[in-house]
């Protein structure tokens, strides 16, 4: 008897047995995809396709059927990179950061979260390298190889590479994590298959795994490293992303609240996409007992702390402006609310400042209707924070004879929804071919059949 | 003559009893056995007598060598094979190098960590071990000997069913 007076809710609700777990979490991969998949899966592959185009238009005729255009260099490519390098983290938050913090509830979002940060740092590298408008030349521009020009160096003092290089170690190691994390349970399915093909396909990717007690103790050390290490990765790769802007003059951007403020909006943005998802696909799937509630209650207090923290340095930024008696930087931040891109401004205070004001109340965090209205809002509204960041500071800097009003052209729109079509085609895959939830983690945090023995 | 590899396993269905069963094959002296789970179980170190493993010296090594990667690159190229004067910075700029350090650590250290532990630690991938039952991954817990002649299996099956093994049975083959 627990001497606790709160009993503690299961995390894993129905009293299933490890058997069950199994046959639930590995049904989706198993049984042929419902309608349901099909009709998400090729309306996304067909935005996916049509944004594909769209690039593909682009880059034959040149990147200026953009809309950049002097004194706005920066547009829709930028933004949107920021914006899906910041959804990754939440993925990474979830797997690594709560694992080293012992939160055992992140074992049934785990793995999607995850798979979401791979997909959506796909999505965001396609951008610096279309963005060259020659991006067969990218590799080359971008990474140091050894050459007889010189030899010619990329330029390691220039935050730009060190984006370069940050984005491609986060890529690899959140991929080498999802796939460590992921053996056991390829294994898993690997031991259910019927069919000889899918049998061998993931015989192979399990790595031959067998659940030796030996190789756990030596594959939960890799684990607590690799989760270590992510921890400060994700934190810098957004720092490194916030130092395109915070290196540079241009006023509303030359501040030292972007790293944090950057760090915070991402960890906001990457939890209401994951709210996005998971809502769906616990209906979906069938996965309301395992991805619960309580769980998105819980993300949903992540959104409204982090929510908050992006709202105070809004509020932190304005006030330093002002303080700062810098004309230029007093004007940016009174030009961003009231001048030409108002509107941008205020959906982005609307969306990420008042909209997540709802989850202080219970009754709303635990509304599914409500949240995944919500986890839309924040996420548009994010991406009008990079919109409001990027192209306010650079239509309306030092020089008024150099302002101009920007506009996106139809190409910026195409790509843009295009990269939507690409990461929940991914996603959809991910959730027809591998299991959507860690059942080896879930099962170890579920209650042993006689009780827990230490 | 090639050795013989004979596995003895035997079967539970639950946490505790894993564990219970694997202190009494510890303490039976028996080297040569191991724990099969569907998932990590806490205590298992201890109840195989299992020594802490040295992967992270191994990462620890990887993450200088990363460092040192990183530092050899930024210094060599920018102080010493083309330096250049860009927007007044110094050659030897750490600050400004530090990020690309901290990536290149945390990226070497990564791969090879996992890479490590899986092929030298783990020995995968290997397709030719038995899988003993296909629920050890699903809800099975198995304890497996391993004996190098026929003679020894008898007695080791024995033992299974004196600490309450299911669905003893022995299969060709090594741990």
């Amino acid at each position: 008897m627990s001497a606790h007076p709160k009993l503690e809710e299961p995390l894993v609700e129905g009293h299933k047995d490890y058997a069950t777990v199994t046959n639930e979490v590995c049904k989706p991969l198993e049984s042929f995809p419902t309608k349901l998949w099909w009709y998400a899966f090729l309306t996304s592959a067909t935005i996916m396709g049509f944004g594909f185009s769209m690039i593909g238009y682009m880059l034959y005729k040149g990147v200026g059927m953009s809309g950049i255009r002097s004194p706005v260099n920066w547009g829709m490519m930028i933004i949107t990179f920021v914006f899906w390098i910041g959804i990754g983290h939440a993925g990474t938050l979830i797997s690594a950061i709560l694992f080293l913090f012992r939160q055992k509830w992140r074992t049934a979002i785990n793995r999607s979260a995850e798979a979401m940060t791979i997909f959506a740092v796909m999505c965001a590298g396609i951008f610096p390298l279309i963005h060259t408008g020659r991006p067969w030349y990218s590799f080359y521009w971008l990474f140091p190889y050894p050459n007889t020009m010189g030899p010619l160096w990329v330029n390691f003092r220039s935050p730009l590479l060190w984006d370069v290089f940050a984005v491609s170690t986060y890529f690899t190691i959140s991929a080498v994590f999802w796939y460590t994390g992921l053996v056991p349970d390829l294994a898993t399915v690997r031991d259910r298959s019927k069919h000889w093909l899918r049998k061998k396909i993931y015989g192979i990717l399990s790595l031959g795994w067998r659940g030796s007690g030996r190789g756990w103790h030596h594959y939960e050390i890799a684990y607590w490293i690799l989760a270590g290490l992510s921890t400060p990765l994700v934190l810098s790769v957004h720092t490194i992303v916030s130092f395109d802007f915070a290196v540079s003059i241009i006023p509303g951007w030359h501040t030292t609240i972007f790293p944090p403020y950057f760090v915070a909006g991402a960890i906001f943005s990457g939890f209401a996409m994951v709210v996005t998802l998971m809502v769906i696909a616990r209906e979906v799937f069938g996965l309301k007992e395992y991805i619960t509630l309580n769980h998105l209650e819980v993300m949903n207090k992540i959104i409204l702390a982090t929510g908050m923290m992006v709202g105070l340095a809004y509020a932190t930024e304005f006030f330093i402006a002002w303080y700062s008696g810098v004309p230029y930087e007093r004007f940016i931040f009174i030009q961003r609310a009231m001048g030409p891109y108002a509107w941008s401004y205020w959906i982005m205070v609307g969306c990420n400042v008042l909209s997540p004001q709802f989850f202080w109340v219970k009754k709303f965090r635990r509304n599914i209707p409500l949240m995944f209205v919500l986890s839309l809002f924040v996420n548009v509204g994010m991406w009008f924070e990079r919109f409001v960041i990027v192209v306010t500071s650079l239509a309306n800097d030092y020089l008024p004879s150099s302002w101009n009003y920007f506009r996106l052209s139809p190409w910026d729109y195409g790509v843009l929804l295009g990269s939507f079509g690409m990461f929940f085609t991914l996603f959809l895959l991910f959730c027809r071919f591998l299991p959507t939830i860690s059942m080896a983690e879930v099962k170890s945090v579920m209650p042993s059949k006689e009780g827990h023995h230490g | 003559m090639a050795k013989k590899q004979i596995c003895v396993v035997g079967y539970y269905f639950s946490t505790g009893a894993i564990l219970e069963a694997a202190r009494k094959t510890k303490q039976r002296a028996f080297e040569k056995f191991d724990t099969f789970t569907p998932f990590p179980v806490h205590g298992m170190e201890e109840a195989m007598g299992m020594k802490r493993t040295t992967l992270p010296y191994v990462s620890f090594a990887a993450g200088c060598m990363g460092l040192g990667a990183a530092i050899g690159l930024e210094v060599w190229t920018h102080a010493f094979s083309w330096p250049m004067n860009i927007g007044g910075k110094p050659l030897l700029a750490i600050p400004a190098y530090v990020p690309i350090f901290f990536e290149l650590t945390v990226l070497l250290c990564g791969v090879t960590t996992a890479v490590v532990m899986f092929t030298k630690y783990l020995g995968l991938p290997c397709h030719s071990k038995p899988i003993f039952h296909p629920d050890i991954t699903n809800d099975r817990f198995a304890l497996a000997i391993e004996v190098g002649s026929d003679e020894e299996i008898e007695p080791v099956k024995k033992f299974l069913r004196e600490i309450q093994a299911s669905d003893i049975h022995h299969v060709e083959g090594g741990l």
